[in-house]
């Protein structure tokens, strides 16, 4: 073997070999030629292409982030861990599909290109720059690196240029539109002869065996759901909150800190006289200063002189403004101020300003007696936070140590209550909480006699709850049921009973008998109904749309029916007159920009689609 | 065994009847690689102006208030990638985005039928095709040239998840022909080929129009 290799070696066989690797090695890179061969674990095959288990793990936690984060408040355990990784696994591959169509059909983007929008996006930028500091905090956020964050913003994009490519071409043809138009606002004249069910009522009758043979055929209908007797524990900060010590002094401390941050609400009125900063500004300001010295009206100066227009039509008046309003070194120098005193020129970015204090309003101060239950409610909240999480990890320990809730319960003060009855659906608070309600039912707490973990079923409220006895879902006897039977019974063969009639009628009528013969013969009326549209609710929903749903007549009517268990509506179309496209151009227009966007919208599902069902995609 | 002369004497030798035709093969090696690589970089740099050129015409497709800038815009890009960049895919979506806006903008099926002419036979087999093939036969019956795109519609072949739409269509040049009968037909099968996403709640309008039973 050697031997022949060696032999071989001066030959044109190796050389050409040789050449075969060098050109590979250039053509895939050493990447693609290593990672062919990684092994690394994966969920899915699409062409070919894996979809590695460490890309799914990322985006299932993802999702669990995304969904935690849109809770009110956030829970695990009440996430559909199933759902997501079935979401998930959905969105992997639908991406993997269309990132090999991007790729097959040659959309590229090149690494400068991917710079280009990297810097150009605003999430990147510090003050209108990009900043690399910034770019790669953001990305280890999402739990990338670097060049995955490139691969993936490179394929986002061009799977974004083909469906914006496919959607922003679509165009439907002006006749399109005016079709249905056309059909959107035709209205149609009818007649109905209304069959009431008193017509038939009498000739229906339920028996004791057609009960019996229901009963016996549907015995999924009367299984009573499996239920639960329960009993639980509430911890809860405003339950805390009440038995709280506040003492005098903590009140007399917090309303005193109350006050101080009231003084900082104080607002003041101000006037003002704007000279911007120019070649004259400090002339001006000058002439200002001395004639103000020389006790000429400040109102009628900022008038003449400020260049803030707004405020100088009124006399420089800026009306009370708190603090964090103005430019620092206005604010200082207006708090610096006396009341109507007047202060030397503040400089800041609109210029020079001559400030006068018109007037101070002090924030209200309430008395004490009148904050304290407020503020002895507040101090008691705070407090009972804190307890709150010691006790429900006091709370989480003695629950999971106990193997009942009188342990728990004794140790920290609290009440077990009782409620029977409830379904895996849930019930009222606090097991209208789905994570409860799934531990509940969880094997553990079902058959293991322990109790729920300590779940948190709204803010500042935690719950432990154990299973007292469990029902098993059963079928109802037929005793108890019979009566809701013979309803159902007896609705079902109104309903047929009304349809046997109204089918004869129809017949008659089809046959060519006169609509008032037919009518006359059970001795009822039609009712005309005229220009009625396609969304219209009169007479009702159910006969519109039936109209609408009816063939033109050539010349009289056309005879169809509508039925439910009250009565069976014949409706005789007469006429359908086209609805008017003149003079409807915005209409027309709106319509042809919603039916194409909805045709973009069409087209690209079926593309999507269409690169589906010619894929080879296998599900580890 | 050989002595050390006499192993330096046969490399020589080996040298002799072999160096040339090595350096040779080495030196062709490097110049294809390197060709290739150079071939690859002007590709790219081609790939990346059509790129940017494809970028700026959807900016212009997509506003929601097109100016006639735009309109010049996306006349003159669908015009440049076509004529310079026809190997790329940018210039079949291109002109997909020019056909669109003849027919809507320009009131112009005929200009349009001619561009998606062209994308047709440039588009690559795969749902590309059957979408280029679906907007020709919709602008050849703007351009009231029926038979045209019903024949443009029959010769897609498998029409995949495609149907849905092909079939609506057919629906709507028969109806217009007055061939209700066949239409019915066409409607049909677009209502049983449309599920989920593709479906359409314009069919249900003309469905009902024709009076043809929901459960059909």
């Amino acid at each position: 073997m050697l031997q022949d290799i060696r032999s071989n070696a001066q030959g044109t066989i190796a050389k050409i070999i040789v050449v075969l690797l060098v050109l590979g090695l250039s053509m895939f890179g050493m990447d693609a030629m290593i990672n062919g061969f990684s092994g690394e674990p994966t969920v899915a095959t699409v062409n070919g292409k894996d979809v590695t288990e460490r890309k799914f793990q990322r985006s299932v936690q993802m999702q669990r982030q995304r969904q935690l984060s849109q809770m009110e408040t956030p829970d695990p355990s009440l996430l559909d861990e199933d759902r997501i990784r079935q979401t998930v696994m959905d969105s992997l591959i639908r991406q993997a599909l269309l990132t090999q169509d991007a790729a097959d059909q040659g959309f590229t983007l090149s690494a400068r290109d991917v710079d280009g929008l990297i810097t150009s996006m605003s999430q990147f930028q510090v003050d209108g720059q990009f900043s690399q500091e910034a770019f790669t905090s953001r990305v280890r956020q999402m739990g990338m690196g670097v060049t995955e964050f490139r691969q993936a913003l490179r394929d986002q994009y061009r799977i974004n240029q083909i469906r914006a490519g496919v959607m922003s071409s679509s165009f439907v043809t002006p006749e399109s539109a005016r079709y249905v138009l056309q059909l959107q606002s035709q209205t149609r004249n009818f007649q109905t002869l209304a069959i009431d069910q008193s017509r038939v009522v009498d000739t229906v009758s339920v028996t004791e065996d057609d009960i019996q043979t229901y009963y016996d055929n549907n015995p999924d209908a009367f299984k009573q759901p499996e239920r639960v007797d329960v009993a639980w524990l509430t911890l809860s900060v405003e339950a805390l909150a009440e038995n709280v010590e506040v003492s005098d002094d903590a009140l007399q401390d917090r309303y005193e800190q109350r006050l101080s941050e009231l003084e900082g609400q104080q607002q003041r009125r101000a006037a003002h006289i704007l000279i911007e900063s120019g070649e004259n500004a400090e002339d001006t300001l000058q002439e200002v200063q001395s004639k103000l010295e020389n006790g000429e009206d400040f109102g009628a100066l900022a008038r003449e002189y400020s260049d803030d227009p707004l405020s100088a039509e009124k006399g420089g008046d800026l009306g009370f403004a708190g603090r964090g309003v103005y430019e620092p070194a206005f604010e200082d120098a207006l708090y610096d101020l006396e009341k109507g005193e007047i202060s030397e020129p503040v400089e800041t970015r609109f210029g020079y300003h001559l400030i006068r204090l018109d007037a101070v309003r002090e924030a209200d101060k309430p008395s004490f007696d009148a904050l304290r239950p407020e503020l002895k409610k507040q101090i008691a909240r705070e407090k009972a936070g804190r307890l709150f999480s010691e006790k429900r990890s006091r709370l989480a320990d003695v629950a999971y140590a106990e193997p009942n809730l009188t342990v728990p319960a004794e140790e920290l003060g609290l009440e077990i209550q009782t409620r029977d009855g409830i379904s895996r659906e849930g019930g009222d608070a606090p097991f209208d909480h789905q994570g409860l309600v799934r531990q509940l039912y969880s094997d553990d707490v079902l058959n293991g006699d322990f109790n729920t973990e300590v779940i948190e079923v709204s803010d500042g409220r935690a719950v432990v709850a154990r299973v007292r006895e469990h029902h098993p879902g059963k079928t109802l006897a037929l005793d108890a049921v019979r009566d809701q039977i013979e309803t159902t019974l007896r609705q079902r063969e109104i309903a047929e009973a009304l349809s046997e009639e109204a089918r004869n009628v129809i017949e008659r009528l089809r046959g060519g008998e006169a609509p008032e013969t037919v009518a006359a013969d059970l001795g009822i009326e039609w009712r005309r109904h005229e220009g009625v549209g396609r969304s219209a609710s009169e007479p009702s929903r159910r006969v519109v749309s039936q109209a609408f749903r009816m063939p033109r007549p050539d010349q009289g009517q056309t005879f169809d029916w509508t039925g439910g268990q009250q009565q069976a509506v014949i409706i005789g179309l007469q006429s359908v007159q086209s609805g008017s496209v003149e003079g409807s151009e915005s209409s027309l227009s709106s319509i042809r920009r919603f039916l194409s966007a909805q045709s973009g919208q069409q087209a690209y599902a079926a593309y999507v689609e269409q690169l589906r069902e010619k894929a080879e995609i296998e599900r580890n | 065994m050989q002595s050390e002369e006499e192993q330096i004497a046969t490399i020589k030798n080996w040298w002799k009847r072999n160096g040339t035709s090595l350096l040779l093969g080495v030196g062709l090696a490097l110049a294809l690689v390197f060709g290739w690589q150079a071939w690859q970089q002007h590709q790219a740099e081609q790939m990346s102006a059509a790129g940017s050129q494809y970028q700026q015409l959807l900016t212009a497709a997509t506003k929601q208030q097109p100016t006639d800038k735009d309109a010049e815009t996306i006349r003159y890009v669908a015009e440049a990638l076509r004529n310079d960049f026809a190997d790329t895919p940018y210039a079949v979506y291109g002109t997909l985005i020019l056909a669109g806006h003849q027919v809507t903008e320009q009131g112009k099926p005929e200009a349009a039928a001619d561009s998606l002419k062209w994308a047709l036979s440039r588009a690559e087999s795969g749902p590309l095709k059957l979408l280029v093939r679906q907007r020709l036969a919709q602008a050849q019956f703007a351009a009231e040239q029926p038979d045209a795109a019903l024949a443009t519609l029959n010769e897609a072949g498998e029409t995949g998840a495609f149907t849905a739409l092909y079939a609506e269509l057919e629906g709507d040049i028969l109806r217009a022909q007055g061939n209700a009968e066949e239409a019915r037909e066409a409607y049909k099968r677009a209502s049983e080929a449309a599920s989920g996403p593709t479906a359409s709640p314009m069919l249900q309008l003309k469905m009902a129009d024709m009076a043809i039973p929901e459960d059909a």
